[in-house]
């Protein structure tokens, strides 16, 4: 059996990450790997030019299984993930790996790229406050983000949020704003001191989404198509995947799911079954590096581990939502070429109350773009027929606020296996709903208008921002910690790249993170090779 | 053949409730079609409700407001989002769903008169649920 220098599980923005970092190297990839049917329809088009032709566009739009339409009838998916062309990024998971949970809804991957094939490609940062509960310092990471930033392509300002999300250098111009959007970065401007003084900063997100050619990818057209199919002007952890597979710098296979892992002095093995064959078979390398996501890289330990009273923790980013509506937009005409996500928000509860912790609290604005307006007919209060009239009104005023809350770690939140290999989710958390109370009076200064009762709770799962299963810890004592370069603790040559590392979990977005210290932790893989590293 | 007729009254009915007009045939079609993969764990007593909503030729939209103050979505409300998003998708009313012109007026005149609707809905509603016994 050939010894790769290190078998990467996982071709999410984790493993890519690490796989770019190592190239060079004899490193292969293993993966489940469901690729998308269809990368091409649309281009060029706008989705409201193309909706006027649904029926001909119907498989695209909702889907021969009417999946587009699961939104109805069955539990809440973000809009991305339940469009037809999107299918491939969830599809099968149940059947892959079963979570079992009456608590949290787990969202889990295994397409090339994972669940990032439909991320919002908002890539931040983390700082020396959001890193505190980590053993590492903001600068070690530094040359990774820049590495990143000048391969990903990402667009952003330097405004009142580069205080929470470093340099502004190597960006590209931010996108284009809406009408509605720039109208309230104005009155914030107007009112600046007053949202301040109330600990509300508002700005530009930075993207992961081109606002100019760049690589050989094409900028944003603005077309709306972000719910229904890939895009190029969206970087994803599928673009450098493919560059790196076409470049011949990464053995990539999927076609496998991985049980487990053996680990011993002189290297360790990955356990996979062929999916197509159902045969068992292993892969060697000099390391292992798991990079399979939150719960998938837990549920390769825990299967490897056979115990099933082990508890590992889990934390999630929970989210809420806030519509606002700025009523001099009222019956405007709705924009068709803006970019869905607008505008951030970082709120500081401890500027305004001293006995909260110093957790900044993180919230995108989005535009109503994009979506068929029915998705929100039951969101309104009143009869159905007079919600699609007021709909085509209310929503060119609107903007959604999704807030992202910080995670931590709590004794009621783990993951378990059972004797049959069946991963158990128990979770417990619950927002209240003092932080959206807060913004609503905040928001109300610049003439955006909401209330509590409209406020959307989602359950938890709902975010997809999972991390912590396997946390770096500075001296880890437990078998499921790693080390502060990613090693497993009960393990010699199995190390961790992926967000299942996080011991603590800021609101703000974890992917950019993840992929900056994948690239550390992947760096750092051989440079104790003579030795366990440690 | 009994299911299809059904669901075609239905469809009727309830398209006659949203849109006040007559429901295309290639909605019909899509509505039929979406039942084969849609509502397969719906509540017997709320099937039972929607029957009577058509048997009955009651309003179906005072009904469904009045049914939707409860927390989980009723499979009336669920059949009904299902029409307008047909509705959306088809070409002969796609256009009523996306604001093409500044119409700050209209707006504010559906505002008014949906606000001044909403109670008398929700009180016919409860009456007729009332009424019929629908849960």
């Amino acid at each position: 059996m050939s010894l790769f220098d290190a078998v990467i599980v996982g071709s999410g923005p984790a493993g890519v990450a690490a796989a770019y970092e190592l190239s060079g190297r004899n490193i292969c990839m293993v993966d489940v790997g469901k690729s998308p049917s269809d990368t091409n329809w649309g281009s060029g088009s706008n989705f409201y030019q193309l909706r006027r032709y649904s029926e001909r566009y119907w498989n695209e739009f909702v889907g021969s299984r009417f999946e587009s339409f699961r939104n109805i009838d069955q539990a809440y998916v973000p809009p991305k993930l339940k469009s037809p062309l999107h299918r491939f990024i969830t599809e099968d998971s149940a059947v892959s790996a079963a979570v079992e949970s009456d608590t949290f809804r787990a969202i889990v991957s295994f397409a090339q790229g994972g669940l990032a094939n439909a991320w919002g490609a908002q890539l931040y940062r983390y700082n020396e406050t959001d890193l505190r509960q980590f053993p590492l310092e903001a600068r070690v990471l530094e040359p990774y983000y820049d590495r990143l930033t000048d391969h990903v392509g990402i667009s952003g300002s330097c405004d009142d949020l580069a205080r929470f999300y470093g340099t502004e250098a190597g960006l590209l111009p931010a996108l284009r704003l809406s009408e509605l959007a720039a109208h309230l970065l104005r009155n914030y401007d107007r009112h600046r001191t007053f949202f301040n003084r109330h600990g509300v900063f508002l700005g530009r997100p930075r993207l992961g989404v081109l606002s100019q050619p760049y690589r050989g990818r094409p900028a944003c057209d603005y077309g709306n198509l972000e719910f229904y199919r890939l895009l190029p002007h969206i970087y994803t952890p599928r673009i450098t995947l493919e560059e790196l597979i076409r470049n011949g710098r990464l053995d990539y296979r999927p076609g496998y799911f991985v049980i487990s892992f053996e680990d011993d002095k002189s290297g360790a093995r990955v356990v996979m079954r062929n999916i197509a064959t159902g045969q068992v078979e292993t892969i060697a390398g000099k390391r292992v590096l798991l990079a399979a996501g939150t719960i998938g890289s837990a549920a390769i330990l825990l299967r490897t581990l056979g115990d099933t009273s082990l508890r590992l923790p889990i934390m999630e980013n929970l989210p809420s939502y806030i519509p606002f509506i700025n009523p001099g937009f009222l019956g405007k005409a709705h924009e068709t070429a803006a970019y869905y996500t607008q505008l951030n928000v970082c709120y500081l509860p401890h500027r305004i109350n001293s006995q909260a912790n110093g957790d900044m609290i993180m919230g995108t604005f989005y535009g109503m773009h994009g979506l068929f307006h029915s998705e929100f007919v039951r969101d309104l209060p009143l009869p159905l027929s007079l919600n699609v009239k007021l709909l085509r009104y209310i929503l060119p005023s609107m903007l959604v606020l999704h807030i992202w809350r910080p995670g931590h770690q709590r004794p009621d939140n783990y993951l378990t296996i059972d004797s049959k290999g069946t991963l158990h989710i128990q979770y417990t958390d619950a927002a209240d709903s003092a932080v959206e109370r807060h913004l609503i009076r905040v928001f109300r200064r610049a003439g955006y208008l909401s209330a509590a009762f409209l406020c959307k709770y989602p359950e938890p799962g709902a975010s997809a921002h999972y991390a912590g299963s396997l946390p770096m810890r500075k001296t880890p004592s437990k078998k499921y910690e790693t080390h502060p370069n990613g090693r497993l603790h009960s393990m010699k040559n199995v190390y961790v790249a992926d967000g299942s590392v996080f011991p603590a979990l800021p609101a703000k977005n974890l992917s950019f993170t993840i992929m900056a210290n994948a690239m550390r932790v992947a760096a750092g893989l051989f440079q104790n090779s003579d030795r366990c590293a440690s | 053949m009994a299911q299809t007729s059904a669901l075609d009254r239905e469809v009727e009915h309830l398209c006659h409730a949203l849109l006040g007009k007559e429901v295309p045939q290639s909605i019909k079609a899509r509505y039929r079609d979406a039942h084969q993969y849609m509502f397969k764990r719906s509540c017997q007593n709320e099937a039972h409700t929607v029957e009577v909503v058509v048997q009955e030729r009651l309003d179906a939209e005072a009904v469904e407001a009045f049914l939707r103050r409860k927390g989980t979505p009723h499979l009336l409300t669920m059949k009904m989002q299902l029409l307008i998003y047909l509705s959306e998708l088809s070409p002969t009313y796609c256009d009523l769903f996306v604001n093409q012109t500044d119409s700050r007026f209209r707006a504010l005149a559906a505002i008014i008169t949906s606000s001044l609707k909403w109670p008398y809905c929700l009180i016919k509603g409860a009456y007729l649920t009332w009424r019929y016994e629908l849960v």
